[in-house]
């Protein structure tokens, strides 16, 4: 018998009691949708946090103050101690940051308005948060030093508040609303906004403002750095490097215990491998759905074995083999938890851009998945599918006759 | 050469502690064109013997020879291929599969001899036309008479072309008419060649053969030509 004409009887036979064909599969549609929607969710996430933290720079040190109680006026962080660590060797680029809460920008509808996010930094800040410059220029040292009322916005901004995003936008001024007041400031440049998820260009998307550190703090009267950011020449030297700035602040200031750094590229790790623990144990029990998914097949296969045993019988009078029942019983199998793994696919699919919208993750499907979902559908129907094909295949062919 | 020769042949079926001998010492040979009935009251051991014959059963002791070959210890995946070409059997309740038509039925031989697929309608279409049901080609086992899926039966195990049929007890279930029918196209099919050997209870059915083989306990008791052969209407004798 050959391969195609087995097919073709084993299709005939699965669609021919097509409520316990649907039943049977249940078990492993569950388990491969689920392995699909961890998959894509977990992916997509890990997506965009790495996306969330190459805007910002992997290999960041972060530095700040402890949040805790005691914390005197002399332990706050100024301009000083950014020209304090600049002195630093092994920094590469260093940059105080402040941001400015509650502002608003004026749109190209002068009646409306929408939430900004107001960063006041220095030139450095253009390599740290790896901006890549459109139009105009970056914020210099030199807005720093004379508290220019200028910034940088970004491309999507620049749409929404001009209504044009090119050169003629460079030279213009954008309205800053703060619980102070308005502000103008000129726009010298125009940096990319890298973030491609489709919610930039709603209304709710901040609008991301890059400002001179002293107009930053000079519109929003602070005198106090939010923290200051800190790329190192040699990303390998973190450790030693965050112990020496935190023994030079604490030197500076007269105190312990008061700062501490955080690194992006650490947190991007443990965030990542939290992640992979989740989606390990997740995984777990999807694998533990399948196996369960995996017995129920071979359970309804030693039941359809016993009812067709006349059949059987009847194949192997008029000159079946052994192997052709065999084959054909295997074939049942994997054609049941195969066209179970193909739906639990597409359900798993739509299912993952379902949560996918609940929890602002876009899932993210690789062709691995989709292979391996396949994959280990058909195996499980060859696992699962020897002990009832074999159970069918030694039967011997006049007992099988008598059977009613 | 005989085309059938059994040689010593017994059967022993070991019920617990107790073993049944079903047939005895068995020396029979079966040339070719015979066309022979094997009688005897229930429990004699006719099916037993139709069983080796038809191979599927082996016997636990003695020699089966099918033209010439040993096949009495052949392993399962020779003894099919024995059964798959070499014989036709038809069985006394039809063992049909009723979810395939009468065509696909008569196909399912071909399908394990690996004929290809125009080829196995093509012939499955001449072997039911054979057997007078061309128009029933499509129709599902249980859209059948009794009589019409004995000869879908007859007409799935002539289509590899086997050297002989055999049946056990074909006429068991059906009425007279149908009984007729059947040991007609029997007869016929003999004229052209087939070598038939049958299992019946009913000595009016025996009387269509050329043979009559009487089994007791396991044992041959008779074996002669029948005198007075009931001829099928229309035969040319
Ligand atoms: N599978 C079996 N197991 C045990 N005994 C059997 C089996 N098949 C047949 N027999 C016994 O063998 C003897 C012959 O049976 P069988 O060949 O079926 O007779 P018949 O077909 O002439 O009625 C009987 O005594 C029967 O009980
Ligand atoms: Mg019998």
């Amino acid at each position: 018998m050959n391969i195609y004409e087995c097919i073709k009887s084993s299709f005939f036979n699965v669609f021919s009691n097509k409520m316990r064909t649907f039943l049977t599969m249940l078990g492993i549609i569950i388990g491969i949708a689920s392995v699909i929607i961890i998959v894509a969710i977990g992916n997509g996430s890990q997506a965009a946090m790495e996306k969330e933290f190459e805007s910002f720079g992997t290999g960041t040190l972060q530095v700040s103050l402890v949040s805790s109680r005691d914390i005197e006026t002399r332990d706050l962080l100024t301009m000083d101690d950014y020209y304090m660590l600049k002195e630093l060797d092994g920094i590469e680029y260093i940059s105080p940051t402040y941001s400015g809460s509650n502002a608003y920008v004026k749109l190209l509808d002068p009646t409306e308005t929408n939430r900004a996010n107001v960063t006041g930094a220095t030139g450095d800040y253009k390599y740290i948060n790896n901006d890549n410059v459109l139009y105009g220029r970056y914020i210099s040292d030199n807005d720093v030093e004379m508290r220019n009322n200028v910034c940088v916005i970004q491309d999507t901004t620049a749409l929404k508040v001009f209504g044009y995003c090119n050169e003629d936008v460079i030279g213009e001024k954008i309205k800053i609303k703060s619980w102070k007041g308005t502000t103008k400031l000129t726009v010298v440049g125009i940096t990319e906004n890298t973030d491609t998820s489709s919610s930039n260009y709603s209304d709710e998307y901040p609008e991301n403002i890059i400002m001179p550190i002293t107009t930053c703090m000079k519109v929003f009267t602070g005198s106090t750095l939010g923290g200051i950011s800190i790329v190192l020449t040699d990303a390998s030297q973190s450790e030693v490097m965050q112990e020496r700035i935190i023994a030079a602040l604490e030197d500076f200031h007269g105190n312990e215990d008061k700062y501490y750094i955080m690194d992006t590229t650490d947190m991007v790790e443990s965030i990542n491998s939290i992640l992979s623990y989740v989606t390990l144990f997740i995984s777990f029990v999807a694998a533990i759905s399948l196996l369960v998914g995996g017995i129920g097949v071979m359970n309804i296969m030693m039941v359809t074995v016993t009812e067709r045993t006349r059949e059987i019988g009847i194949r192997k009078a008029i000159g079946a083999k052994n192997r052709d029942i065999r084959l054909q019983f295997i074939t049942e199998a994997i054609i049941l938890t195969g066209m179970g793994g193909i739906s639990g696919l597409v359900i798993g699919y739509i299912g993952s851009v379902f949560v996918g919208n609940i929890v602002g993750i876009s899932p993210v499907m690789s062709v691995t998945a989709i292979a391996g979902a396949v994959g280990i559908s058909m195996l499980i129907g060859i696992i699962f599918g020897v002990a009832p094909a074999n159970k069918a295949a030694l039967l011997d062919p006049i007992e099988a006759l008598r059977f009613e | 050469m005989a085309l059938l020769r059994l040689d010593n042949i017994c059967k022993k079926y070991n019920q617990g502690e107790l073993a049944v001998m079903a047939i005895k010492n068995i020396n029979l040979t079966i040339e070719k064109g015979e066309f022979v009935s094997i009688m005897g009251t229930s429990g004699s051991g006719k099916s037993t013997m139709m069983n080796i014959l038809g191979c599927l059963d082996r016997p636990t002791e003695g020699h089966y020879f099918i033209e010439g070959e040993d096949v009495a210890q052949f392993n399962e995946s020779r003894l099919a291929d024995i059964r798959n070409k070499k014989i036709g059997f038809v069985f006394q309740s039809f063992n049909l599969l009723p979810k395939l038509s009468s065509v696909e039925n008569v196909e399912l031989p071909m399908v394990y001899a690996g004929v290809g697929r125009k080829q196995r309608r093509q012939r499955a279409v001449e072997a039911l036309t054979k057997v007078g049901l061309e128009k029933r080609i499509y129709h599902k086992p249980n859209e059948l008479s009794g009589g019409q899926r004995q000869r879908v039966a007859i007409a799935r195990a002539l289509v590899n072309d086997p050297s002989i049929l055999m049946a056990d007890e074909p006429t068991g279930n059906l009425d007279t008419k149908s009984t007729y029918e059947v040991m007609g196209i029997f007869q016929q099919l003999n004229d052209e060649g087939v070598t038939v050997v049958m299992v019946t209870h009913e000595p009016d059915v025996a009387q269509f053969t050329k043979r009559i083989v009487v089994f007791k306990d396991g044992n041959i008791i008779s074996d002669k030509p029948v005198e007075n052969r009931t001829l099928r209407e229309g035969a040319v004798s």
